[in-house]
């Protein structure tokens, strides 16, 4: 349900029921109806990257589309990490944090925990591709996709909302 | 250039990437894992006898051969479980005939001192170079 600039009611106006569902029914539906898309994992197999350069983590499922009305995006992330990542989101293939991106891990050898909530600001209107990427800042890092592993059968969920 | 998608189930990526970086050098920028297919991130300078090199050393690979970083830290936990033997033997010998309390509390210290000095020889070998 698209979001529609409310009208300017004038004195003495009749109140039709176009106006009323398009201005009021519509717009609260809007309202209550904001565009999201998530996924949580459940893989055969863990993710892991020596890339030295950014690179998506999987191009198929962690790459979420959204159509937006114009307004502010929230990404978030919740995840289980092994290893020296940086982080970084693309929207429509552009990096969004850019330098080193906007998160890091732990260390080499470190297991730990990797959460982020990240706003987009000044999205147009329209269908947006999001996509989480990653680059190893040493060795081999590692995000758990909930393998089966005993003690690290970890579902991480990637999420947009729109505000 | 495109990346090598190939299927690689399972795989040690770490000992990949170190034979891919043998046979490539800068041309490789890395590897990447996911279900079950490893892609391999190669620079627009690879040409044709490069990518059919990687990708050969890919269809070859097996993943029970360690890197030397993988095989220096499987010598460094075998040698950790080693020590541990050897200090839980000495601290039995030492403490022979001690009273309980003065026994416990000697033990846990020493427990401690060889846990810290071979912990940190471990770590040490995991160092944070960042690239």
């Amino acid at each position: 349900m698209s979001w529609t600039i409310p009208k300017t009611w004038t004195v003495g106006e009749p109140l039709t029921a176009g106006d009323m569902n398009t201005h009021l029914r519509d717009n609260l539906l809007a309202l209550k109806q904001r565009p999201s898309a998530a996924i949580i994992l459940d893989e055969t197999s863990n993710y892991a990257t020596t890339s030295a350069y950014f690179v998506d983590v999987d191009p198929a499922k962690l790459s979420l589309t959204i159509e937006t009305t114009g307004g502010d995006v929230l990404v978030g992330l919740v995840a289980y990490a092994y290893g020296l990542a940086l982080w970084d989101l693309t929207v429509d293939g552009a990096r969004q944090a850019g330098g080193d991106g906007l998160l890091r891990g732990l260390a080499v050898s470190g297991y730990h925990p990797l959460t982020f909530v990240w706003m987009l600001s000044g999205l147009a209107a329209g269908v947006h591709q999001v996509r989480l990427q990653w680059r190893s800042a040493s060795g081999t890092a590692y995000l758990y996709a909930g393998d089966g592993a005993a003690g690290l059968d970890l579902h991480p969920q990637f999420w947009l909302k729109e505000l | 250039m495109p990346d090598i998608i190939m299927d690689c189930s399972p795989c040690n990526l770490e000992r990949l990437d170190l034979d891919l970086r043998t046979a490539l050098g800068d041309s490789l920028q890395g590897l990447s894992y996911l279900r079950g297919r490893v892609l391999a991130h190669l620079t627009d300078n690879v040409d044709e006898s490069g990518l059919k090199v990687a990708r050969s050393i890919i269809a070859r690979h097996d993943p029970s051969l360690l890197s030397p970083a993988q095989e220096k830290q499987a010598a460094l936990a075998q040698s950790l479980t080693y020590w541990r033997g050897i200090a839980k033997q000495q601290l039995l010998e030492e403490t022979e005939g001690m009273a309980d309390i003065n026994l416990q509390i000697i033990r846990k210290i020493r427990w401690l001192e060889t846990e810290i000095t071979h912990l940190k020889q471990l770590l040490n070998e995991g160092d944070d170079h960042d690239r």
